[in-house]
């Protein structure tokens, strides 16, 4: 199969996501069983990256999309050293890495954000929007630092669960 | 660390994510989050959601989402633009109050409104309240218009009598007046 010629645009960014992905890749490297040299590992992530970047699309996020094929790569391996008997090169095709979830727009994180309970989005605001502290946070609002703690990571689970907008 | 990805498996991985996340630090970047990752994929879209969506919480504080490399160049050039302004403020303001209390611009010569001293001592011996007492300097103030002398009052002659060869009348006694006992 050959490699289609390199876009520009596409590689510039490539190269300048790599670096944003490194702690990423080099603690995939070494998690689980089989750990692989993480320069390795990205260098095969930018390969196939390059190698399937048509299935990217242009307005979406390159670094999930790297995330996702890193994953990708290091699952795809250790499949397949799995598979293969002791002594054989791996022959494996890789798959193509999927898409991630489009990004959402203001409004729709507006929207999510209305979702959640008043104080723990009070909290969730103060500490990822405002960078305050928890103990600042505490403080304000004359809560426990525990408790404060709590509403944060319900705020966040909330965040995470609820599904985003439907694409058009 | 080694999470297992069974039965509460979920809970511990999110109870790391949310330590990772309490310390500002990117969960995607410890081993133990790409371990569980590795034994769960399904774990990494979930994850992906909600760290892109903090991510666009801490934007709405700039007014838009950013990355944290954005972050920093945007706060750097913020901080020298301000910089800058406040300069050539403060350096305009020195100009312009330098030039008002002296008639002279900033060149060193005489502006148009002012005259020859000479001319203004002449005119004292005539009783003209624009006068002024002879002194050593060829150019003197020529009568500021009423706006520019109040001002000038405020500054340079806050506890000093009136100005020189003012009769009572003089519109510019009575400016100088209202600015004095304003006070």
């Amino acid at each position: 199969m050959s490699t289609p010629p390199a876009d520009p645009p596409f590689e510039r960014a490539l190269l300048e996501a790599l670096p944003r992905i490194r702690g990423y890749v080099a603690a995939l490297a070494a998690g689980g069983p089989g750990a692989q040299d993480a320069d390795d590992l990205l260098q095969d992530v930018a390969a196939k990256a390059l190698r399937y970047r048509h299935a990217y699309d242009e307005g979406r996020a390159l670094v999930p999309w790297l995330r996702r094929t890193a994953l990708h790569v290091v699952l795809d391996a250790r499949r397949a050293a799995a598979r293969r008997p002791a002594g054989l090169e791996p022959d494996a095709e890789p798959v193509a890495p999927s898409e991630p979830s489009p990004a959402e727009s203001g409004d729709e994180l507006a929207g999510l954000l209305d979702r959640l309970d008043p104080l723990p989005r009070e909290i969730l605001l103060r500490f990822h929007r405002d960078g305050w502290s928890v103990a600042r946070i505490a403080a304000s609002h004359g809560l426990p630092e525990g408790t404060v703690k709590s509403h944060l990571h319900r705020a966040r689970r909330r965040l995470r669960e609820l599904p985003g907008a439907p694409t058009s | 660390m080694t999470m297992d990805t069974t039965g509460t498996t979920h809970d511990t991985f999110w109870a790391r994510v949310d330590a990772l996340l309490d310390e500002r630090r990117d969960p995607f970047d410890d081993p133990a989050v790409a371990d569980a990752l590795l034994r769960d994929p399904a774990l990494l879209e979930p994850l992906e959601r909600l760290v892109d969506r903090l991510g666009r919480v801490e934007g709405l504080a700039r007014g838009r989402p950013m990355d944290g490399a954005e972050i920093t160049r945007s706060t750097h050039r913020r901080s020298r633009v301000a910089a800058w302004v406040a300069g050539a403020a403060a350096v305009a303001l020195v100009v312009v109050l330098a030039s008002r209390s002296g008639n002279v611009d900033s060149g060193g010569t005489a502006r148009p409104d002012a005259v020859p001293r000479d001319t203004l001592v002449a005119d004292a011996a005539r009783g003209d309240p624009g006068a002024v007492a002879p002194a050593t300097s060829d150019v003197a103030p020529a009568r500021p218009r009423a706006r520019i002398h109040s001002f000038s009052s405020t500054v340079r002659h806050e506890r000093c009598d009136p100005p020189v060869a003012a009769t009572p009348g003089d519109p510019l006694l009575v400016s100088w007046r209202q600015t004095w006992t304003s006070r």
